[in-house]
């Protein structure tokens, strides 16, 4: 008895270990190429060549190596500690920037179940009923990452930059909680999963039933809110990189490139969410667990575990696609000043998710009633 | 007193005074190559001329006395017009050298020109009358005739001022020529001649082609070279020293011994010496210190102020003696002879401060006589002295007795058997007071800072005395003393 | 002092509240990025090093310093410290020798001209006296490992002026043009 709970268990567990493998080193590469992306897609918007100098042997592959040559040369510099830093939290400030972000990821789901013989494996590390409200706890604990690392390192400048990161972070972060009440209220789940299952649905027959059709001014909203929890343009004015300069001035080799990684990382997390709750997840229009069934009676089956598949490639394109417009967003727009910044949070933002709580929420107690 | 009018501004002159004086006295300036304030004149140039009522034909200012009445125009069409011509005249065989020549940025014939001149060559190139050029006319000269405008204020230097008449004018009207003697210009002042030349036919061998004149910046000092302590001026770029000339403001012929003095700053002694070697300074310190220290117990550390010091310097090394080391045995008893020979600048006295060590030695110190017969003795374990006066006590020294020496430059050959000596920075890069042999009291102007510490600095830190000689003391004893010279 | 007030155009509903705008400027910097993906030989940034863009024989601009030669080989420069003098950038280091055999006793003994502080004026080629220094090697001096190689040296000036050109007095003739332009036009509005 004892022995079969024990070698269920050790493989639950296993199979957790490979599951968190998988995702971990597909966000991490991920987020290693979006830097490269970044200076290339920057670039060819700009009619620019890019990054294409580091070679390997001779080939450079479009300046894909630069990631490499970042990384070593951030291992390689000098690891700086201010003298009046307070060590202990300007050590920790990187890895609580960091750390959230890998959280996130274990309530991400990005498939539905494999079947082998006996064994059903979702493809979700960890399927919590309230997972979405859990998405918002932990995200705001990157704020924690932002405001030490300006303040631990003693620095004025990177105190005030620490002060404007803070004050964004958390007016932007009620801005994201209630646009996501809308997409509760439509799909009436908090687990992420049941959102996405319920996505597999079609309107009228031929229109999916993503959240973007659905709420299509709160994935507006929840996008701009995003972009600013990432503090990416153009909502950097808490970096500001080139001119009034960050709560990091004070960081350099990798404790420096843990806080610009995490922001690479949020990117690719924040399009995870974005492409689950309004872009259907790794739903793909006609895919049943069985087959694609388009209207008209045309039915294709296919083994399960390669609509799986199907299924998680899509939700990497989707994902993909999402950060390519993240980048696109932060290559085209110019940025804000901070009031302005301000503003169109508190009078802009916040109203408009409050409407649409509003408005749908009626939508739906009139479509109940009318049922 | 006659009273005169220079282009409308009643003058009062001066009686006997001619007109370039005058003029200048208030401030109109007349342009001139043969006038020189120093020398005789001679009117041979023709710059100065200046139009005055009631005379038929312009004058030259130089010559001309002032009498009661005379109304003056330097500034006239018909002034102008002539100083144009005469610059033609001048600069008929005048070689294109600017580019090449020494006296560009301070020529006159540049200067006028650019006032006065400024027309267009009408001599062919091919005509103009090829003389000697570029020939060694002394120890410090060289000359180059074809440049030579023929103002005479050479000739008349060394038939006035030294009397030596090296120089004459050979020949007649375009062919006339400066022919310097055999065996050159040799006399002591010689480089004056290059300085009064107005325009490069002189140019000094030392200063040849090192800098151009208008990089070099202007300091107003004195001359050390003797004890005349002749104002100079020093003429410097980038901290280097290119030339000493005298002071515009007061005009004393100056010596080329003077004027070569500088040359020390070349070999400037950087490092400190024990026993003929160069060491590193907190070494040369710590083992000083050592010496010192261990002399002073049993009471044999003597002291002896320098000629070549400053007051200033003299001032703090009494101070120290007394309340630093706390010791009889020093002295500031130093007498020479001064004089000025031969009646222009060079004194018999080589030292530059030894007049006021004469007044100095009768307050502070024991005499000369009492310290050679106690150094003959040989009773001193250490003997502190600047290295250049320290020469003079050679013979008398002790094998037995340290050295402790200061010295701006690099020594000759030690003849002491040990020795250790610390750089000092020069007067060229500190502020100094020094009385000349009249008993004027006179500053060195520093060039640029100091690369090396001052001789009461050392003896601080080698004996460490804490706060038995504070420096705000010292400093007073300073004030005090110079205040009451 | 007079004040234009320029009335800015006001604002449309859709343009006040961004959205349409930024989707405008997302087309535009996404179609750039199609683009330039699809067809990267249509961006013209020349992969410098590698590749030149040859320079026109009748280009005027500045390019790296040369020291002319005269005919026996000797440097027509006799240091006279005109473009020293005249540099803004403070980059030309000369120290002048005498030479007893030569025309013009004065000769540069040092000549050194600090590219990484030249800012290429041609205030130089304008000062010099004897039309000695030219800057017409078509050569654009680009970056160095050391600051060392920065330095041209009297060796490397003289290098390229194997044969006497006639470009170097370009600036020169230049600036006569402009100066006769000049007098022609003061005199017509005389």
């Amino acid at each position: 008895m004892c022995e079969i709970i024990t070698k269920e268990f050790l493989l639950e567990i296993a199979i957790i270990f490979v599951k968190i493998g998988i995702l971990f080193g597909a966000v991490m590469a991920l987020a290693g190429i979006l830097t490269w992306a970044e200076r290339k897609m920057s670039a060819l918007m700009q009619d620019r060549v890019g990054p294409n100098r580091a070679s390997i042997f001779g080939f450079s592959l479009w300046g894909l190596f630069h990631p490499a040559a970042d990384g070593i040369k951030m291992v390689a510099k000098e690891d700086f500690v201010p003298d009046k830093a307070d060590k202990v939290l300007f050590t920790l400030a990187p890895m609580l920037a960091l750390v959230p972000v890998f959280v996130i990821l274990a309530f991400i789901p990005f498939g539905d179940y494999l079947q082998i013989g006996n064994l059903k494996i979702q493809l979700q590390i960890s399927d919590l009923p309230l997972s979405l409200f859990l998405f918002l706890a932990i995200s705001s604990l990157a704020i924690y990452g932002a405001f030490l690392g300006g303040w631990s390192a003693k620095n004025n400048f990177g105190l005030l930059g620490a002060v404007r990161a803070a004050a964004q972070m958390i007016s932007y972060e009620v801005v994201l909680g209630l646009t996501l009440v809308g997409i509760i209220l439509v799909y009436g789940s908090g687990s992420i999963q049941e959102i996405v299952k319920k996505q597999g649905e079609m309107l009228f027959g031929f229109l999916p039933s993503w959240g973007i059709v659905y709420q299509f001014p709160a994935f507006i909203l929840f996008l701009v809110a995003a972009v600013a929890e990432n503090k990416r343009t153009p909502f950097d004015i808490v970096e500001g990189e080139s001119e009034i300069i960050g709560y990091f001035v004070e960081y350099s080799s990798m404790r420096f490139a843990m806080f610009m990684f995490s922001e690479f990382a949020e990117i690719v997390v924040v399009s995870m969410i974005a492409s689950a709750l309004f872009l259907g997840g790794w739903q793909v229009p006609f895919l049943n667990e069985t087959g694609f069934a388009f209207p008209g009676g045309i039915l294709i089956t296919i083994n399960h575990n390669i609509v799986a598949l199907i299924q998680t490639t899509a939700f990497a394109g989707k994902t993909v696609f999402m950060a390519w417009l993240l980048l696109l967003i932060r290559w085209t727009l110019p940025r804000f000043r901070f009031d302005q910044l301000m503003k169109l949070c508190w009078k802009g933002l916040l109203p408009l998710s409050l409407a649409n709580i509003v408005l749908t929420s009626a939508i739906l107690q009139w479509l109940g009633s009318g049922k | 007193m006659p009273r005169i009018t220079i282009d409308g501004k009643i003058i009062e002159a001066e009686k006997g005074e001619t007109i370039l004086k005058a003029a200048e006295r208030n401030g109109i300036y007349i342009p001139r190559f043969c006038y020189h304030p120093a020398l005789k004149i001679s009117g041979t140039c023709r710059m100065c001329v200046v139009e005055i009522e009631k005379f038929p034909k312009l004058m030259t200012s130089c010559s001309t006395e002032v009498s009661e009445g005379m109304v003056i125009r330097t500034d006239s069409e018909r002034v102008r017009k002539a100083r144009k011509q005469i610059l033609e005249f001048l600069l008929l065989n005048h070689p294109l050298d600017c580019p090449i020549c020494d006296q560009a940025g301070e020529c006159f014939l540049q200067n006028y020109y650019m006032d006065w001149g400024l027309y267009k060559s009408r001599f062919p190139l091919k005509d103009k009358m090829k003389k000697r050029k570029r020939f060694d006319a002394g120890k410090h000269l060289i000359l180059d005739n074809e440049r030579c405008v023929l103002c005479t204020r050479c000739v008349r230097f060394t038939r006035e001022i030294t009397g030596t008449n090296e120089i004459s004018v050979l020949e007649r009207g375009d062919k006339s020529y400066i022919e310097v003697d055999e065996g050159g210009i040799n006399n002591p002042y010689s480089l004056n001649i290059a300085d009064i030349c107005p325009v490069g036919a002189f140019t000094s061998k030392d200063f040849r082609f090192r800098q151009r004149s208008w990089f070099l910046k202007r300091t107003e000092s004195i001359c050390l070279g003797c004890a005349t302590l002749c104002p100079v001026e020093i003429h410097h770029n980038k901290g280097k020293i290119y030339r000493i000339v005298p002071s515009q403001k007061e005009h004393r012929w100056l010596c080329d011994e003077g004027r070569l003095t500088y040359h020390k700053m070349d070999r400037e002694l950087r490092t400190a010496i024990i026993n003929g070697n160069a060491a590193d300074l907190p070494v040369a310190l710590k083992k000083g210190g050592a010496i010192i220290t261990s002399s002073l117990k049993d009471s044999s550390v003597a002291l002896a102020g320098s000629p070549y010091l400053s007051i200033e310097d003299n001032a703090s090394l009494a101070f120290l003696a007394q309340k630093l080391l706390e010791i009889s045995d020093y002295t500031f008893d130093f007498v020479f002879k001064q004089e000025i020979e031969d009646g222009i600048s060079i004194n018999s006295d080589k030292t530059p401060n030894s007049r006021f060590l004469r007044g100095f030695a009768r307050k502070h110190g024991m005499k000369m006589t009492e310290l050679n017969s106690k150094l003959e003795k040989g009773k001193f374990g250490v003997f502190i002295c600047e290295r250049k006066t320290l020469l003079q006590f050679f013979p008398r020294i002790d094998e037995k007795t340290t050295v402790i020496s200061f010295a701006f430059e690099p020594p000759w050959k030690t003849p002491f058997k040990n020795e250790i000596i610390f750089p000092i920075p020069s007067y060229f890069q500190k502020e100094g007071s020094f009385m000349d042999f009249k008993g004027k009291i006179k500053k060195t102007t520093p060039c640029f800072p100091a690369s090396s510490k001052n001789i009461s600095e050392y003896l601080r830190e080698m004996v460490g005395g804490g706060n038995k000689a504070n420096k705000e003391e010292e400093q007073e004893f300073i004030t005090k003393l110079l205040s009451e010279l | 002092m007079k004040i234009t007030k320029i009335n800015n155009r006001n604002l449309s509903f859709a343009e006040k509240i961004y959205l349409s705008e930024i989707v405008k400027g997302m087309i535009v910097t996404a179609r750039h990025f199609f683009a330039n993906l699809f067809h990267p030989s249509r961006i013209i940034t020349v992969q410098y090093p590698e590749k030149k863009i040859p320079l026109s024989e009748a280009a005027r601009f500045r390019t790296r310093h040369r020291l002319k030669k005269r005919k026996n080989g000797d440097a027509k420069c006799v240091a006279c410290y005109m473009c020293q003098t005249a540099c803004p950038a403070d980059c030309i280091d000369i120290e002048a020798g005498e030479k007893e055999e030569s025309i013009a006793e004065k000769y540069p003994v040092k000549f050194e001209i600090d590219l990484s502080r030249c800012v290429m004026c041609g205030f130089c080629v304008e000062a010099c006296p004897e039309d000695a220094i030219a800057m017409d090697t078509l050569i654009i001096p680009g970056g160095a490992e050391s600051r060392q190689e920065l330095k041209l040296s009297l060796e490397s000036l003289l290098l390229d002026s194997a044969e006497t050109s006639e470009r170097g007095a370009v600036n020169r003739r230049i600036s006569a043009m402009s100066m006769q332009n000049a007098e022609r036009k003061l005199k017509n509005a005389k």
